[in-house]
């Protein structure tokens, strides 16, 4: 360190944030430079003075109103959360005779419908290629592809001849 | 029984905020609220502005307490939210001055200036060169400076401990408190020569 950098070092000088070198060094220019003396006394003396500022405190009622609000935030969460429930799961929906007595016989209705369909003739549920899946099929077939199948038809045709 | 949360750190107390519990907030608030109001105010300059950003603040710390991770500390994201809240408000008080200058006539922009300069002269010399002085100056700083003096001079905390709430390099903690102080010499020189 020397005259030239003394001023950068000020502030860390006053805080104890030097190394001990840096210290050391800084003190010896401190007490031979009358110059370096009058920045440093400025300096600290603001230090003095920004740090004796008075703290500010929050009021009495600060934590009372600050509760209240999260308190509004978590009832106001709650009641979201009850109201979509309450819109989507009515508490007493099975109560109501009129909904209960519907959904109990739109389940029965489901589950007789089902068990008819797996115990009687499947026939009706097996699927077989129509004609349209045969021409989706060849028509996703190009060109390349269709002679080289004329051909191979051609060559069984040979191999069943020859046998 | 209600638990003794005093012994617990901020990270293990923010752990149990995010399971819901008041208790532990509460911890968090009694800790910090003294410390981020001081921050506030270093932005705002207005103690019951200041107060109501605090309250804010710890309004969203409860709000998304699920969505702080553990890798930075409680004290950095705390003051991070303190910080948002301070630079938003400031920015429409500023918005809405500029705003409300801007629909003057050119007459009233030079009475109004002169006048808000005086205002704000005669309030300084009145305090001379104490706290009133002081705050002002510090709510003068350009951003980064500011932030810095604030937790530094005002909050106490060591030049590690800034480096780690800022995420700023040692050196540039160290070279911007410097230079802030410096600038707050200068602006209390420049306005008592300017009054």
């Amino acid at each position: 360190m020397d005259r030239n950098n003394f001023e950068e070092h000020v502030s860390a000088y006053i805080d104890n944030e030097l190394s001990k070198e840096d210290r050391k060094s800084f003190e010896e220019l401190l007490e031979s430079d009358s110059e370096c003396r009058e920045i440093y006394n400025g300096m600290n003396q603001l230090v003095q003075k920004i740090s004796s500022l008075p703290k500010l405190e929050t009021d009495a009622n600060f934590r009372v109103k600050l509760n209240r609000q999260i308190d509004n935030y978590e009832k106001s969460n709650i009641s979201i959360v009850s109201k979509l429930k309450r819109l989507l799961l009515p508490d007493n929906i099975l109560a109501k005779p009129a909904i209960g007595l519907s959904i109990s016989c739109a389940a029965v209705v489901i589950i007789f419908y089902m068990s008819f369909n797996s115990t009687s003739d499947n026939s009706g549920l097996v699927l077989t290629p129509s004609d349209s899946e045969d021409e989706i099929y060849y028509s996703n077939i190009d060109s390349t592809d269709t002679e080289q199948y004329e051909n191979d038809i051609e060559l069984t045709k040979g191999v069943d001849e020859r046998e | 029984m209600r638990k003794d949360y005093s012994k617990y750190e901020d990270e293990e107390l923010i752990k149990i905020v995010q399971k819901g519990d008041r208790n532990a907030f509460n911890e968090l608030v009694v800790r910090y609220e003294s410390k981020i109001l001081n921050f506030i105010n270093g932005y705002m300059n207005n103690f019951e502005m200041s107060q109501d950003l605090a309250q804010d603040t710890f309004y969203k710390i409860w709000k998304n307490a699920d969505k702080y991770q553990p890798i930075a500390k409680f004290k950095t994201w705390a003051y991070t939210i303190a910080k948002n809240c301070a630079l938003t408000e400031y920015r429409k008080i500023k918005r809405r001055k500029t705003y409300a200058f801007s629909q003057l006539s050119r007459d009233d922009h030079e009475f109004t200036l002169e006048r808000l300069q005086g205002e704000e002269n005669r309030e300084l010399s009145n305090d001379s060169e104490t706290v009133q002085q002081i705050r002002w100056a510090i709510s003068q700083l350009p951003g980064d400076f500011r932030e810095i003096i604030i937790l530094k001079d005002i909050q106490e905390h060591s030049y590690d401990e800034i480096s780690s709430i800022t995420g700023l390099a040692l050196g540039t903690v160290k070279s911007r408190i410097n230079r802030g102080r410096q600038k707050i010499k200068e602006i209390i020189e420049q306005n008592r020569r300017d009054s």
